[in-house]
């Protein structure tokens, strides 16, 4: 590799790094274009007979003089795309996940009743996981019936929230009921993760109507996660030796959050 | 239009198609002994053009460059509307500018 080959690896490492994070399609253009480029200006200088050191100094040249065009293009590029599409795939799916977990949650819990209700209403007679109780076949036929439909409601109230955010929230929280009732616990579990999510999720600013958390929203959202984890906690464990570690383990993690938040909020 | 723009349209007029590297050895030998536009000088105003419409470009058959062994060109060609609007800044200005000749490949 001569000097004019090194500088030319050089240019192509500055463009993947100023093309990073931008639609993939754009960046490949500018990358394969300045790659032709890089490829042509050795190939004339080789016919010419041109010493490799004139090249490299021509090569590192035009990259040092077009710098501040490539910044100027990326910024116009970003602010033509939306933050989503300059994700690569696997992250934006992760992205959708996270931005929608709680529709994810509701859905696992909406095919968790399907299948319980199933079960229930079809005579195989077993213990509901986590209640205690039995199903006896023919007399909580109805119930299982009652759950299962709950179950198809909140998976159906997931798709139609695309359609009507308000409705499907309604169905959705109307197919979570039996959950509820079956597993007390998810409620308080429930409150406190997705409260405190919800108020303390950061806000596009100058957007209508998602003002920035008030103060004592902060502290409502901190609030409940201290007091309902470790509830939840002693509910689901049963007992107070196995729920207290738990319980101060929640608590702990619940204030390291809550200072986290307020540090980034400084910072901010 | 920048003195570049104006200089990238004046070199492509008349041409089939031309490629970046191309193009900034004909304006580089246009202007004298002078050094060759920056990467990114050059392909943002071939952006730009191209987003006004005064260019148009596509990627050459991959199986042309692999037959001479190099990477694919992409390659502009100058529009009707280019031509238009390099005669009406030609009119405006009321001088016939020198155009930079392109070396064929």
């Amino acid at each position: 590799m001569n000097l004019a080959d090194r500088a030319a690896a050089l240019v192509s490492r500055w463009v993947a790094t100023y093309t990073r994070h931008l639609p993939a399609e754009v960046a490949e253009r500018r990358r394969a274009e300045v790659a032709s480029d890089l490829w042509e200006q050795r190939a004339a200088a080789r016919e010419a007979a041109a010493p490799a050191v004139a090249v490299a100094l021509s090569i590192l040249r035009r990259m040092a003089s077009g710098m501040p065009a490539d910044l100027r293009w990326r910024q116009g590029q970003l602010a033509a795309t939306p933050a989503r599409s300059r994700m690569p795939p696997e992250r934006r799916l992760l992205g959708v996940l996270a931005g929608n977990w709680w529709l994810v949650a509701a859905g696992l819990v909406g095919a968790a009743e399907v299948v319980v209700g199933a079960r229930i209403a079809l005579g195989d007679a077993q213990p509901v996981v986590g209640t205690g109780a039995t199903a006896r076949a023919g007399t909580t036929t109805g119930g299982g019936v009652l759950i299962a439909g709950a179950g198809l409601l909140l998976l159906w109230g997931i798709v139609w929230r695309r359609r009507s955010p308000g409705p499907g929230g309604v169905l959705i929280a109307a197919g979570a009921l039996p959950a509820m009732l079956l597993w007390p616990w998810t409620v308080a579990l429930a409150v406190a993760l997705v409260v405190p999510l919800e108020l303390l999720r950061p806000r596009q600013p100058g957007r209508p109507g998602t003002p920035a958390p008030s103060g004592s929203q902060a502290d409502l959202a901190r609030g409940i996660p201290v007091t309902a984890l470790p509830l939840a906690s002693l509910t689901l464990i049963g007992t107070l030796v196995g729920g207290l570690p738990l319980a101060a383990g929640l608590l702990l993690f619940g204030l390291l959050v809550a200072y986290l938040r307020r540090r980034r909020d400084h910072a901010a | 239009m920048l003195p570049l723009e104006v200089d990238i349209l004046e070199a492509g007029l008349g041409l089939d198609r031309f490629h970046g590297f191309q193009l900034a050895k004909a304006l580089a030998d246009h202007q004298g002994p002078r050094a060759l536009t920056g990467h990114g000088t050059l392909y943002k105003a071939l952006q730009r053009l191209e987003d006004a419409g005064l260019l148009a470009s596509r990627w050459e058959d991959p199986a042309v460059a692999a037959v001479e062994g190099r990477p694919r060109r992409r390659l502009y060609q100058v529009t009707g509307a280019g031509e238009h609007t390099l005669a009406a800044w030609r009119a405006r200005q009321g001088v016939a500018r020198p155009r930079p000749r392109l070396e064929p490949t």
